[in-house]
């Protein structure tokens, strides 16, 4: 069958557009992760959303309800934890992470197993996503181009020199939380994509890759956008072309994108 | 004479460990003041509470007659952090957009740089004969070019106050020359304000005015005559030590 052909399928069509708002989102917010070397973040707030996922499977709510606002609660609970408790970044996030991931088991057992498939979300499924779930990834693009229009130089003082950003009038506490807040939100979503386990490769391997080669932080952010939808398009068609789990083709394209910008910078 | 930073009885403790206690001073327009003092003495701990940065336990700090929470007039304060504690060599920063950062505390919410700005940017670039390096990454520039870059930042805004905390370490005996004849001279003709860090004694006498030794506590705080002249600081020092920070004071 020829990838035209497929373009007629609406499920098909909904993962080309889902696909790309959310690998878009992710990889714009993943551009700030990686400098601030918070990019594991991304790795803790997908299993606290396995957790909340599980929590909305129990209560029978529609999941990203739930999964949504216990996911910033679980970014929050990260930055605080950091500020407050004598815990590094990297330590706060490996408890919230295993907090997630434990609750999330804990429901599924007591549940005793849900209609859905919870450990579907491991791996996600982005050839299944809902019509709300398009609409969901547009809508948390456009907020993200709008953080960026309204924050954008708060975000890149936060980033490149935190301390210093406060001596410049920047509240770097309110920018830190928006930071995590929105990447909980576009973690969630993206876990539907490429699921649970690999969810983080969306945040950091776009980052990853354009950093190898860029020569400013405006082209950072608008390669990382075009690498990362570009992965998600040719990872959905090799999907589809040769029968492989869309989740995975689209991780394993985003990293040859990084081995061409390694060889890249080598290179060059 | 207009008072900009007046700190009053200022503590601050670390895990319970005193690092400051009791630090008084203030800092008024056209001063230039050598912050000066021994390695864990306290000097970047005062000026980061001054900026609050750091929290202070005791005490309290004016910024240009505000109470420092109340202080919002981040433009009138240009800050040259330690060298070491900036640059991420990942960071994919040109020296232009790092510059215009310190166009910030004049903006108000939504945050643009305009054109104006840009020149302005433009401007301060040349005066520091560092506009080959605009479009160059900040990674990529050597020590000295990062540290002409980081004071145009703090020289953008405009600032009353210029606060310099090791600028020299990077700098190699040419820079570091040309480099402190060009703060003298904000000084001298624009009035600027400046609070210099160093360890190094024997080096602050040919530029500040004033001198603040800060070992955990002020040593002393004063002008450099008076300085010289004091047979308290003579026994404190040693006349060795006295001869050696007065020694090339013009």
């Amino acid at each position: 069958m020829e990838i035209l052909d497929f373009l007629r399928y609406s499920f098909i069509q909904k993962a080309f557009i889902a696909g790309s708002f959310t690998a878009a989102a992710c990889s714009v917010l993943g551009v700030f992760l990686v400098l601030r070397k918070m990019s594991l973040i991304g790795d803790g707030l997908s299993h606290v959303s396995f957790g909340a996922l599980a929590l909305g499977l129990f209560f029978g709510v529609y999941p990203f309800y739930i999964a949504a606002p216990v996911a910033v609660l679980g970014a929050y609970a990260i930055l605080k934890i950091t500020e407050k408790a004598k815990v590094y970044g990297d330590a706060a996030i490996g408890i919230v992470s295993a907090a997630g991931i434990a609750g999330g088991v804990i429901l599924a057992s007591i549940s005793g197993g849900f209609n859905v498939d919870i450990f579907s979300y491991l791996f996600g499924n982005i050839l299944s996503v809902s019509s709300a779930e398009v609409w969901l990834s547009v809508a948390i693009s456009f907020v993200i181009l709008l953080m960026l229009y309204f924050f954008y130089w708060d975000l890149f003082s936060a980033a490149f020199d935190g301390e210093y950003a406060a001596t410049l009038g920047v509240k770097t506490n309110f920018v830190n939380t928006l930071l995590v807040c929105l990447t909980a939100v576009t973690v969630v979503l993206a876990v539907k994509t490429v699921g649970v386990m690999l969810v983080s490769a969306l945040l950091i391997l776009p980052a990853v890759t354009v950093l190898q080669a860029v020569k400013s932080f405006k082209a950072a952010l608008l390669s990382a956008v075009i690498v990362s939808v570009t992965s998600v398009i040719l990872g959905i068609v090799f999907a589809l072309l040769f029968n492989l789990p869309a989740g995975a083709a689209i991780v394993m394209v985003n990293l040859l994108f990084f081995a061409i910008a390694v060889l890249y910078r080598r290179v060059v | 004479m207009s008072v900009l930073v007046e700190a009053e009885k200022l503590c601050v403790r670390y895990d319970g460990t005193e690092a400051l206690k009791d630090i008084s001073f203030r800092v008024e327009n056209s001063d230039f003041i050598g912050l000066v003092g021994p390695n864990g003495g306290g000097k970047t701990t005062l000026i980061k509470t001054i900026l609050g940065l750091v929290p202070s336990h005791g005490g309290s700090v004016n910024l240009f007659g505000e109470i420092r929470k109340r202080f919002r007039e981040w433009q009138k304060i240009g800050y040259l952090p330690q060298k070491s504690s900036v640059v991420n060599p990942l960071f994919p920063a040109t020296a232009e957009e790092v510059i215009s950062l310190g166009v910030l505390p004049r903006k108000i919410f939504p945050k643009k740089i305009t054109k104006n700005d840009a020149a302005y940017v433009h401007a301060v670039m040349e005066r520091l004969g560092i506009s080959e390096l605009r479009s160059r990454m900040i990674s990529e520039l050597s020590g000295g070019e990062q540290q002409k870059v980081f004071l145009a930042r703090a020289l953008v805004s405009n600032p009353e106050l210029l606060i310099l905390d090791e600028p020299s370490t990077a700098l190699d005996p040419d820079s570091r020359e040309s480099f402190f004849r060009l703060i003298k001279e904000l000084n001298k003709s624009s009035g600027v304000a400046v609070i210099l860090i160093t360890h190094d004694l024997g080096y602050v006498g040919r530029y500040a005015y004033k001198l603040l030794y800060v070992d955990k506590r002020v040593v002393y705080f004063g002008s450099f005559s008076d300085f010289c002249k004091s047979k308290e600081m003579s026994s404190y020092f040693t006349d060795f030590g006295q001869h050696i920070i007065c020694h090339q004071h013009d």
